[in-house]
C-alpha cells in the first residue's frame, strides 16, 4: 500500500494565510486612501490658509430664530429659552429641540392618517377604497421635498392675511384659525392694526405648520401601506372565524385582526419613524428653524462650514442610533425579530 | 415525468352596473352613507380643483416648454441633446423587446455599450452645468442610477463576507449612511470638495458623486437581504461541485439574488429619482430648480401653485409609470411566488 505523500502546502499558498494577507492588504490600502485625502484636506487648508476651529461653537450666536424655543444652558445644563447671545452650539441644542418636536407631532399625525387610509384601503366600500388607493399613489410617487414647497409656499403662504379683505379662515367656531402667519388652535380672535389676529391658545408658525402638515401627509401614505399589509396578512380565515361566532364587522376588526396585525406592522413602522424624523431635515428648503436649518445659519455666519455640518452629520447619526435602538427594545420586548 | 397543470381561471361573473353598484356602493345603510358622503366630498373638491385649473395662468408653463425641458442649454447644441435622449429612448425600447424575444444578453450588453458611447460622443461638446430642466433630473437620476449599482453590489457582497475586515467596514459605511438624511450627505460633500480643491468638480458631479455613495449605501442592504434570501443548500451544493467561492456567488447566488432583490431594486430606484429634487438646495437648475428659477421671474411671480402642481405631476408621472411597470415585470416573473 504506497502512503499518500503528504504534501505541505506552503504557507503563501494556505488559505488562511491568504485571507489574512488580504485582509490585512484591504485595511492598508483603505487606510492609505483616508491619509491620502488626510494630506490632501491639510494641504488645501495650508494653501487656502484655512485652519478648522472646533472652539467657534462658543462663540455667541447673535441670531434669532423663528419659532420661541427651548436650549440647554451649556454652562448649567438646564432647560431655558433660547435667546440671541447665546452660543453657537446653544443655538443648534435648539435647533435639534425643534427637530424632536416637529418628529413627534409628525408622527402622531402620520400614524393616525395611516391607520385610518388603511384601513379604508381594505374597505368593501368602492368608491372610499379607491379614494385610499389615490392618496397613497399620489403621495408616495412624488418627492417630499417639492410636496414641502407646495404646502409652504402654495398653500400656507397664498392663505388670507387676516385683513379685513381677507378675513382668516375659521373652523368650529374660533377653535382653528388658519391665516398666512400660521395655524393657531383655541385661542380668541381679537383685531390689532388692522387685521384679525388670534391671543392665547397653541399658535403655531407657518412653517412649523407646512412642515408639520407635509411630513404628516407623506408618511401617512406609507404607513397606510404597512397597515394593509399587516391587516392583510393576518389570514381571511381569522376574519371569518370571529364573524361566524357572531362578532360585528368592527368588532372582528378591533378585538381580532389588528391586535394580530400590529405585531407584523410594528418594525416597518418604526422605520417609517425613523425616516420621517430624517426627512423633517427637509425643512432647509422652507427656513423652519430645525436642527439643519440653523447648522446652516450658523455655518454661512462663522464661515465653519466643515466643521458645523461635521457635527449635524453627526447628530444626525447619534439621533438616528437612538431611535433604532429604542425600537429595537421595544421589538425585543414584544418577542419580535429585530429588523434592520 | 413533467406534466403541465393548467390552472382554470375561476369563473367569471357578469355583473349589471346596478348590482355592481349596489355589492360594491350601497351595502347596508351605513356603507351607503359613507358612499354618499365620500361622493359629495369628491365631487365638492374635483369642482374646485377645475375651476381653479380653468383660471390658472398656465402661460407659465407653456411660454417656454424649451426651458423646462432643457434649461439654458445653448440653442445650437440642444438637437444634441434630443438626439441623445432619442438614442437612449430606443435602445430602452429594443432591450424590453429583446427580453421578450429572448435574445442573446451579450447582444443587448453590445447595444448598450454602443448606446453609451454613441451618447458620450454626441454630449461631448455640452458642458455639465449647461444642461438644466427635466433632462438634468433624468440624467442625475439614470447616472446615478447607473453607477450606484455595481458599487452597492460590492458593498452588499462585501457584508455578508466571511472576512471579518471586508464586512466591518462594508457595516460602517451602510450603518453611517443610512443613519443621516441625504440632504447632509449633499451638503457636507458639496463643502469638502469645496475645501479639497476649489473647482475639481462641477456641481453636478457633487451631486452625482454624493447621490452614487448614499444610494450604494442602501443598494448594500437590499444586495446583502437578496443574497440571505438563496438558501444556504445552494451555496454547500456548489462548494461541494468544486466550485470556489467566487464562483459560488457568481454563478449560482447572484442570479438567484439578483430576482428576488427587483422589487426591492426598483422601489430604491424610485426613490432616487424623487430625491434628485434635493440637488435644488445646493443651487442645481434640475426640474424643481427650473421651477424656482422661473418663480423669480416678475412676470411669473405670483403664479407659485401653477409652478409646483406642474412639478407634482411631473415626477409623479414618471415614477408611477416605473413602479407600474415593475408591478407587471414582477407579475410576469412569478416573484413573491414559491
Amino acid at each position: 500500500m504506497a502512503a499518500i505523500a503528504r504534501v505541505r502546502t506552503p504557507f503563501w499558498r494556505n488559505a488562511r494565510t491568504l485571507e489574512i494577507l488580504g485582509q490585512v492588504f484591504f485595511i492598508l490600502v483603505l487606510a492609505a486612501g483616508l491619509w491620502g485625502g488626510r494630506v490632501a484636506l491639510q494641504q488645501s487648508f495650508h494653501r487656502q490658509n484655512i485652519r478648522l476651529d472646533w472652539g467657534f461653537f462658543r462663540q455667541p450666536a447673535g441670531f434669532e430664530l423663528t419659532a420661541l424655543t427651548w436650549t440647554i444652558d451649556l454652562e448649567t445644563w438646564r432647560l431655558k429659552d433660547y435667546e440671541p447671545t447665546d452660543s453657537y452650539a446653544e443655538a443648534m441644542i435648539a435647533g435639534l429641540f425643534n427637530t424632536i418636536k416637529v418628529a413627534l407631532l409628525g408622527i402622531v399625525l402620520a400614524t393616525i392618517l395611516g391607520v385610518l387610509v388603511g384601513i379604508a384601503r381594505l374597505s368593501r366600500n368602492w368608491l372610499v377604497s379607491r379614494l385610499a388607493l389615490v392618496y397613497v399613489e399620489a403621495f408616495r410617487n412624488t418627492p417630499l421635498l417639492v410636496q414641502l414647497f407646495f404646502w409652504y409656499f402654495a398653500v400656507m403662504l397664498q392663505l388670507p392675511n387676516g385683513s379685513p379683505q381677507q378675513p382668516p379662515i375659521r373652523f368650529f367656531g374660533d377653535f382653528v384659525v388658519l391665516t398666512n402667519a400660521g395655524l393657531a388652535l383655541g385661542g380668541t380672535v381679537v383685531e390689532r392694526f388692522g387685521r384679525l389676529m388670534v391671543d392665547g391658545g397653541v399658535q403655531l408658525t407657518t412653517e412649523f405648520t407646512a412642515l408639520m402638515f407635509g411630513l404628516a401627509t407623506y408618511t401617512g401614505a406609507f404607513i397606510a401601506e404597512i397597515i394593509r399589509g399587516g391587516i392583510l396578512a393576518i389570514s381571511r380565515g381569522q376574519m371569518e372565524a370571529a364573524r361566524s361566532l357572531g362578532l360585528s364587522q368592527g368588532q372582528a376588526l378591533r378585538f381580532i385582526v389588528l391586535p394580530q396585525a400590529l405585531r407584523i406592522v410594528i418594525p416597518p413602522l418604526g422605520n417609517q419613524f425613523l425616516n420621517l424624523t430624517k426627512n423633517s431635515s427637509l425643512a432647509l428648503g422652507i427656513g423652519y428653524a430645525e436642527f439643519l436649518t440653523v447648522t446652516n445659519t450658523v455655518s454661512s455666519q462663522s464661515f465653519r462650514s466643515l466643521e458645523a455640518f461635521t457635527f449635524v452629520t453627526v447628530g444626525y447619526l447619534a439621533l438616528s442610533l437612538i431611535i433604532s435602538a429604542v425600537l429595537n427594545l421595544i421589538r425585543a420586548r414584544l418577542g419580535l425579530a429585530a429588523a434592520t | 415525468m413533467v406534466t403541465r397543470v393548467e390552472a382554470l381561471a375561476p369563473p367569471q361573473e357578469r355583473l349589471t352596473a346596478w348590482d355592481w353598484a349596489r355589492r360594491n356602493l350601497f351595502d347596508g345603510w351605513w356603507n351607503a352613507a359613507l358612499t354618499v358622503a365620500t361622493g359629495a366630498a369628491l365631487v365638492a373638491l374635483a369642482a374646485a380643483v377645475a375651476r381653479w385649473a380653468g383660471r390658472a395662468h398656465w402661460a407659465v408653463i407653456t411660454d417656454n416648454p424649451r426651458f423646462w425641458l432643457v434649461g439654458l442649454m445653448p440653442v445650437e447644441l440642444i438637437w444634441r441633446a434630443y438626439w441623445a435622449g432619442g438614442l437612449v429612448a430606443v435602445a430602452v425600447l429594443l432591450t424590453v423587446v429583446g427580453v421578450r424575444v429572448r435574445i442573446r444578453p451579450a447582444v443587448l450588453a453590445g447595444l448598450w455599450v454602443g448606446m453609451v458611447a454613441a451618447v458620450v460622443w454626441l454630449m461631448s461638446p455640452i458642458r455639465l452645468d449647461q444642461i438644466g430642466g427635466l433632462y438634468l433630473t433624468l440624467l442625475l437620476a439614470a447616472v446615478a442610477i447607473g453607477l450606484s449599482f455595481p458599487l452597492g453590489l460590492l458593498v452588499g457582497i462585501g457584508r455578508v463576507s466571511r472576512l471579518p475586515a471586508i464586512r466591518w467596514v462594508a457595516t460602517a459605511y451602510i450603518e453611517l449612511i443610512r443613519g443621516v438624511p441625504l440632504i447632509t450627505v449633499l451638503l457636507w460633500f458639496f463643502i469638502f470638495v469645496t475645501l479639497l480643491s476649489g473647482g475639481a468638480l462641477s456641481r453636478v458631479e457633487r451631486a452625482m458623486v454624493a447621490l452614487i455613495i448614499f444610494t450604494s449605501a442602501y443598494l448594500g442592504e437590499i444586495v446583502r437581504a437578496g443574497i440571505q434570501s438563496v438558501p444556504r443548500g445552494q451555496v454547500e451544493a456548489a462548494r461541494a461541485v468544486g466550485l470556489s467561492g467566487w464562483q459560488t456567488m457568481r454563478f449560482i447566488v447572484l442570479p438567484q439574488a439578483v430576482k428576488n432583490m427587483i422589487p426591492a431594486l426598483v422601489g430604491q430606484f424610485i426613490t432616487l429619482f424623487k430625491d434628485t429634487s434635493l440637488a435644488v438646495i445646493i443651487g442645481l437648475s434640475e426640474l424643481m430648480g427650473t421651477g424656482r428659477a422661473v418663480l423669480g421671474i416678475t412676470k411669473y411671480l405670483h403664479d407659485t401653485r401653477e409652478v409646483y402642481v406642474f412639478a407634482l405631476v411631473v415626477y409623479f408621472v414618471f415614477s408611477f409609470t416605473l413602479s407600474h411597470a415593475s408591478r407587471r415585470l414582477e407579475k410576469r416573473m412569478g416573484l413573491g411566488e414559491r
